[in-house]
């Protein structure tokens, strides 16, 4: 294929308002009046900003400001109706008589809804769909008002606990750094990664390309809490909302590789409206630090220790001397070295202007964040200038364009398993040992001060364009074409100055330059018919063309000379490569709907899709899809019954539907590839096998079955939501081993296997107290999760050890268990409960492992409460709760394995986790076998977690008037600030695995930093 | 305005149907993904990769080469390996089994995709070139290489899947290198007289025709003798002129270029050493060591076949770069003795090695004079992959277990050498992937 450079897509994307304009036409100013007033709560009588006004009939359309105020001109003079809109608010419709010339006063109050039929949801259709036609569940986030109440830095925080069915795992508490997102549990053995859209734009959000910060030297280790995501490259003051569609029943229409859920990221936008420029600007200043302990170490300075000394005649235990035999010396160096920790600076700067008129709106925004980690060599800076621009030419198009550049400078610390990290080396110290000036007292690998100097930064770009435009040539015919570009590009620098790393003493320089482009385009058109008053038909139709190609170039100079001298070309060796890879898709559609009195929705779909990773036997995958929706609340013959259940509505929903995940590229083809042949004196290129492939690959076939409901009573003060589902994923993406007598190495991919996850949903959402001085919102999410490897598809096979794992077999994927479970043997058992002990005084385990558990949460509880007072305080607080998992302490397990294991916080600490006897002096004796059992490592990893907490103040509109503003608050938040847990490792959420499927242990990866700020936000 | 429109729409119909019919016509090639990584199966059918295809051979060969004379070098007598790794152990101990993962990784997988590349590269070939095929060089290279990767395939696995079909055993897979080897003198011979065809003869050309004949002659020779097929044996071996040696290359470009010997022996240091019988064998400069006092002392230097050999009893380091000696007269001369039994001119011979040997000369006949010319073999082809076939063949076809046998002398004490052992078994990977491959 053919591609433009970045200049004429910028270029095609800039002209095609043009043809919007050369449809516009003028508006009308002849025989017109005006409409202007508020609009405020019906419960707190506070003004509610960002309603659209709209007037049946007419292009006029005013939007309130943070008064609640509108006005709204050129409004053609009779009869008309006028329609009050916003999300989370019931739509109000009045009528108002216009005269020629004159102005009519309207204010109206809006209720707030906690279930609403009528929001419009993104589908993938190309149409506003409405709620209530839904038979699937969808979560909708408003996130304008999350990022005005919580400090959140990026869209894994926005979705923590807050929508139920998806499950965010953070790595670490570095910034920068993205956790896992797995949406109604894992569906694949190869991936369980949902797509993104941005506006309706194909997002990237694999990792940036940064190099591990595990990395000793060059050669780096491939395991790392500290993965990145270009999910970050996008700014949550910039988000408007986010729609988070789940499975395969909802997600059909976005096809082969939606199997594992669709997030759709809307961005704010201006409000097409009669309307005052609105100026928007928020500054937050806060710190970031390590506030969960760290554990202590200990040595027993005994009179071996004490008397120890070096050929030299040095003693090589300084820290003992002048102390008395067995006295027990602890040290924490993490905590006591001032080089290990700081509290790091948090600054965040957010300006937005929007506005806009009866045939356009815009919105602009430029923001600045600054967030320094706790190490020293940690931050993470992102800046960020967004627009978007709305044009209505006419009353049969309209076209929007939007511009997205953001720019991110990350540097990574040294961590996880790598003997240059802080974590490792102090809490693997042994106090009063003598130690070289590299380590320094206490430490046990390396010094801070060296640790440090790792300078691992990657500077990333990212530039997304997108154009849609919707045209309605007629009231029946409705079209809808997006087309986007989105280009990631990122040069990661890793340096070692000479004599700075041990691992490199000659010095090194690292580049690559990883570059990611997607392109969309999507087109959907609608045909609306109605047969008669009581039926509706929608017919959709459309395609769906994505290309997504990846490429980099790396560098490596080795040996660098001189401090100052860091360019590649200088080095002693040097050493080149890049890569390449390719993939394309293209889908079609059709669904129909058919509606029957606005209250029962039943609709049909197919989605065919080709993709360029199939394989060349299997052409193309169809994925059918079918929904009812009921509101049963509007039921006339059930009337009654809603009445006495005091029902605002209630909807009643089923969906099954299937969707795919695509092959990885070229995992289908059968492939050599370039290697070098020495011939004599000379080299010459030679072919060699690469990829044995596999002409029948096709994609994964996810598919699910949901019900459930949507009800909302006492007046629209309760909402209820439940869902439950079962989805299973078959022809799964496995790697099956080529036997090598093929002649190609390893394996390759084959559709085999199921899996399958079934759960529940449930969110509840109300207001108990509705008080003009006093109202307070809460809101209650529950998700559960089975995951369950059904087969693996391959004779004899029952179980597999995940890919990556490191330190022994703890985890498996094994028929009939959740995939990535834990496993380990566990001790054998005396009569009286204490374990078996061999000759040697051995622990004896059982010949098989056990299963101990699941590697991620069973149970999520999200809990939110937002309390308002008198108008102009508000108190918010979210609590996260995740059970029924486990996490492999590796960290513990290394101190209580290595040499006496005196740092073993099992020995020392109050924590201790060993199987107790009956006996503590037998616990005592106890220790010393335990510690080298795995499974006394696998522990339970509850937890609940204080999320989020602000306090928010309103500045009373005289004061805010004075400084020319409509509005302005001030809010005080903090976050991960209190955690309850049973797990003795020091943070049950970290993983320092996170590049890798499946894997999860706790491994010296930083922990979920506390953090505080303040912000400021003004209104002009 | 409406009639305008309509116009408008009518217009942006028509350019729709035409992206659209040209979208549908461009969408194979739209998905058809650019891959300039790697070159797919069914495209590599014309000249530009005749040479590509033979250098892919040779390429694989190299490596594996080194792999395979490492490994079975432990596995035989040949050497005592010290290392802490656990798989390694087992090697040494002949107590390997389908899920060794070091043999599975460096050993087994490697020398089938050598044999494979040469099969495959060979049918390629003829394809691509058509009748010129039978002249030239480039498939001659392809199937002696071919035909050794096959031998080594017979003499070290006790049987062994080709292309995923069931567990052949070593006789056919002795027979088909011999097809291979003859298909390689044949072409070779008939590239030669092409060559001297020519107006302007390039010597080069006939050099390397007669090179490779002679490599194929005593790659059928070694095939023959382990199939104890005597009068083919002699019948290839006779025809090696004096003086040939064929060598495989390494340079120090990269890792995958460099010596695996040099690697293990040199640039890691993980204690392997001289077994048993060549530790004993400390006067003479073919199998050369350090020496010393230290545990150092017995890792072995560059022996005869290795281009770092300098004929001194200390020896020189293995070479990152440099060669080996994969084929040579002296292994014809080896051949043609074995094959002709206990003479005279096997006597001859034998003193004449025993001589490089700094050994003085024996008067030895019968059963003596061939174990002798059974330890000079040793001794000339030290750690050059030829142990563990002389092994399997004097023990199938001589009644003779030269496999270290009894305590093994490793640091853990109580463990013995695995006494019935003497092939490598097929992997894991194999039995997995290959439904031919039956239960071991």
């Amino acid at each position: 294929m053919r591609s433009l450079n970045v200049r004429q897509q910028i270029a095609a994307v800039l002209a095609a308002p043009l043809i919007c304009l050369a449809l516009a036409q003028p508006a009308s100013a002849q025989g017109t009046g005006s409409i202007r007033g508020r609009v405020t709560d019906a419960a707190s009588q506070r003004p509610i900003t960002d309603v659209q006004i709209a007037v049946a009939g007419s292009p006029a359309i005013a939007v309130t400001d943070r008064a609640g105020q509108f006005v709204l001109a050129n409004v053609p003079a009779g009869e008309r109706t006028v329609t009050a809109r916003r999300i989370g608010f019931t739509p109000v419709t009045r009528t108002a008589s216009v005269q020629a010339g004159g102005q009519v006063v309207l204010d109206l109050q809006l209720s707030a809804s906690a279930t609403t039929l009528d929001q419009v949801v993104v589908t993938g259709t190309g149409v506003a769909a409405e709620r209530r036609t839904l038979g699937n569940a969808i979560t909708t986030l408003d996130v304008a008002t999350i990022t005005e109440k919580a400090s959140v830095l990026n869209v894994a925080e926005i979705l923590q606990s807050r929508t139920p069915g998806v499950t965010v795992l953070p790595g670490s508490g570095t910034p920068g750094t993205a956790g896992e997102i797995r949406i109604r549990g894992a569906s694949s053995l190869s991936g369980y990664r949902p797509v993104v859209y941005v506006d309706g734009i194909r997002y990237n959000i694999d990792e940036i390309g940064s190099f591990p910060a595990t990395g000793n030297g060059t050669a780096g280790l491939a395991q790392s809490s500290q993965v990145t995501s270009a999910l970050n490259f996008i700014n949550p003051n910039d988000i408007e909302s986010i729609e988070v569609i789940m499975g395969p029943a909802a997600a059909t229409l976005y096809g082969a590789d939606a199997a594992n859920g669709v997030i759709q990221i809307i961005t704010k936008k201006g409000t097409r409206g009669q309307q005052e420029l609105r100026w928007t600007g928020k500054y937050e200043r806060g710190t970031a630090e390590l506030a969960l302990d760290t554990p202590l170490n200990y040595t027993t300075c005994t009179q071996a220790r004490i008397d120890l000394r070096s050929t030299a005649g040095d003693t090589l235990w300084p820290g003992c001397q002048g102390l008395a035999a067995n006295t027990v010396i602890t040290d924490n160096p993490i905590q006591r070295d001032p080089n290990a920790l700081r509290t790091g600076d948090l600054e965040r700067i957010s300006l937005s202007l929007r506005g806009g008129g009866d045939q356009y709106s815009f919105y602009v925004a430029g923001d600045r964040d600054t967030e320094e980690g706790v190490f020293f060599n940690s931050y993470n800076k992102r800046s960020s200038a967004r627009g978007n621009f709305t044009f209505v030419p006419n009353d049969i198009s309209n076209f929007l364009i939007t511009v997205n550049y953001l720019q991110t400078d990350l540097r990574l610390p040294i961590g996880d398993e790598s003997p240059a990290g802080i974590l490792l080396s102090g809490v693997r110290g042994q106090p009063g040992f003598l130690r070289p000036a590299s380590v320094g007292p206490g430490w046990s690998t390396i010094d801070p001060a060296r640790s440090n100097l790792y300078n691992n930064r990657t500077a990333g770009e990212r530039i997304t364009l997108g154009a849609t435009l919707n045209l309605d040539p007629f009231n029946w015919f409705r079209n809808r074409l997006t087309v986007g570009l989105d280009n990631t590009n990122a040069k990661a620098d890793l340096l070692f100055l000479p004599d700075e790393n041990d691992q490199t003493p000659e010095g090194a320089v690292l580049q690559r330059t990883p570059v990611t482009r997607v392109y969309s385009i999507d087109y959907a058109g609608n045909l609306l018919y109605s047969p008669t008053s009581d039926l509706t038909s929608t017919t959709t139709f459309g395609t769906q063309i994505i290309s997504n190609q990846f490429r980099q170039l790396s560098a490596t100079g080795t040996g660098l000379g001189a401090p100052t001298v860091t360019i590649i070309g200088s080095a002693q060796t040097t050493s080149g490569s890049n890569n390449f890879s390719e993939n394309n898709s293209v889908g079609y559609f059709v669904q129909e709907q058919i509606g029957w009195k606005n209250r029962l929705f039943l609709t049909g779909a197919v989605r065919a899709d080709d993709n360029s990773s199939f394989g060349s036997n299997f052409d193309v995958i169809v994925y059918p899809k079918a929904s009812l929706a009921w509101v049963l609340s509007e039921e006339p013959a059930l009337a009654n019954l809603v009445d006495a259940a005091r029902l605002s509505s209630f909807k009643l929903r089923g969906a099954w539907g299937q969707a795919g995940r695509a092959p990885t590229p070229y995992s289908a083809l059968q492939t050599y590839s370039i290697s070098v042949a020495t011939l004599g004196t000379t080299t010459g290129s030679a072919l060699r096998t690469a990829s044995f492939g596999n002409p029948d690959l096709k994609p994964e076939r996810g598919e699910e079955f949901e019900i459930g409901f949507d009800a909302s009573l006492l007046a629209d003060r309760l909402g209820v939501d439940f869902t439950y589902y079962n989805k299973s994923t078959r022809d799964m993406l496995v790697a099956v081993g080529v036997a090598p007598s093929s002649g190609f190495p390893v394996s390759r991919l084959d559709n085999l296997g199921e899996v399958t996850n079934r759960g529940i949903e449930a969110a509840v959402s109300g207001t108990p107290i509705q008080q003009p001085n006093l109202i307070w919102e809460s809101r209650v999410n529950y998700a559960a999760n089975r995951n369950e490897l059904v087969d693996f598809g391959i004779d004899g096979r029952t179980s597999e050890t995940p890919s990556g794992q490191a330190y022994g077999a703890v985890q498996q994927h094994r028929e009939g268990y959740p995939l990535g479970g834990y496993w380990a043997p566990l001790p054998q058992r005396n009569a009286d409960g204490t374990p078996v002990l061999s000759a040697t005084g051995a622990v004896v385990l059982d010949t098989v492992a056990s299963f101990l558990g699941s590697s991620v949460p069973l149970h999520e509880i999200g809990l939110s409460n937002t309390v308002t007072l008198f108008e102009n305080f508000r108190i918010y607080a979210l609590l996260d709760y995740k059970g029924g998992h486990k996490l492999f302490n590796l960290k513990e397990r290394n101190r209580c394995q290595a040499g006496a294991a005196e740092n073993c916080a099992r020995t020392n600490d109050s924590r201790a986790r060993f199987p107790v006897s009956a006996s503590d002096s037998l616990l005592a004796a106890e220790i010393p076998v335990w510690r080298t059992v795995p499974s006394a490592y696998i522990e339970d990893a509850t937890f609940i977690k204080l999320r989020e907490v602000s306090l928010s103040f309103f500045l009373p509109q005289r004061l805010v008037a004075r400084t020319g503003a409509s509005a302005a608050n001030i809010t005080l938040s903090g976050r991960n600030l209190a955690l309850w847990t049973d797990y003795s490792g020091i943070d049950p959420e970290v993983n320092s695995y996170g590049g890798r499927l499946f894997v999860r242990a706790d491994a010296y990866a930083l922990p979920m930093t506390r953090r505080f700020s303040a912000s400021v936000n003004f209104t002009y | 305005m409406r009639q305008l429109f309509t116009r408008r729409l009518g217009r942006l119909t028509t350019i729709a149907a035409v992206v659209g019919i040209g979208g549908i016509t461009a969408c194979n090639d739209f998905l058809t993904a650019e891959n300039p990584g790697a070159i797919v199966a069914e495209d590599v059918t014309d000249a530009r990769y005749a040479t590509l295809i033979t250098n892919g051979v040779i390429g694989e060969f190299q490596p594996m080469l080194g792999y395979v004379t490492w490994w079975n070098a432990i596995f035989t007598d040949e050497l005592f390996n010290r290392a802490t790794f656990f798989e390694e152990g087992l090697i040494d101990r002949r107590e390997v089994t389908s899920t060794n993962g070091t043999y599975a990784f460096f050993y087994y997988g490697n020398l089938h995709r050598t044999r494979f590349l040469a099969d495959n590269g060979a049918e390629r070939l003829k394809t691509i070139l058509g009748d010129s095929a039978s002249r030239d060089l480039r498939l001659a290279r392809v199937q002696a290489y071919g035909g050794m990767t096959y031998t080594y395939i017979a003499e070290a696995l006790c049987a062994s899947p080709i292309d995923v079909s069931e567990p052949l055993p070593s006789a056919e897979l002795f027979a088909r290198a011999i097809d291979r080897y003859d298909e390689a003198i044949a072409v070779a011979a008939a590239a030669k007289i092409q060559a001297k065809a020519q107006t302007r003869i390039v010597p080069r050309d006939t050099l390397a025709a007669d090179s490779l004949r002679n490599f194929a002659l005593v790659g059928a020779a070694r095939a023959a003798l382990n199939v104890n097929d005597k009068a083919a044996a002699i019948a290839y071996a006779s025809q090696v002129p004096a003086g040939f040696e064929f060598r495989a290359y390494y340079s120090e470009n990269s890792g995958r270029e460099n010596s695996w010997m040099w690697n293990r022996l040199v640039a890691g240091s993980n204690g392997t050493m001289l077994n048993t019988p060549f530790a004993a064998m400390d006067t003479d400069p073919r199998v050369p060591r350090p020496g010393g006092t230290t545990v150092l002392a017995l890792i072995p230097n560059a022996p005869p076949s290795y281009s770092a050999y300098n004929g001194t009893l200390v020896g020189a380091d293995f070479a990152r770069g440099g060669w080996v000696r994969i084929a040579s007269s002296l292994e014809a001369q080896y051949i043609l003795a074995e094959a002709r039994g206990a003479t005279p001119a096997t006597l001859d011979f034998v003193n004449a090695r025993r001589a490089v040997g700094l050994q003085a000369p024996v008067a030895l006949t019968g059963d003596a004079l061939m174990a002798e010319l059974r330890d000079q073999r040793s001794r000339d082809f030290y750690l050059d992959n030829h142990r563990l076939g002389d092994l399997r063949r004097y023990k199938e076809f001589y009644g003779i277990d030269l496999f270290p046998q009894g305590t093994y002398p490793g640091t853990t004490t109580g463990l013995t050498y695995s006494a019935g052992t003497t092939c490598w078994p097929l992997t894991l990977a194999e039995q997995n992937g290959n439904p031919n491959a039956g239960t071991p």
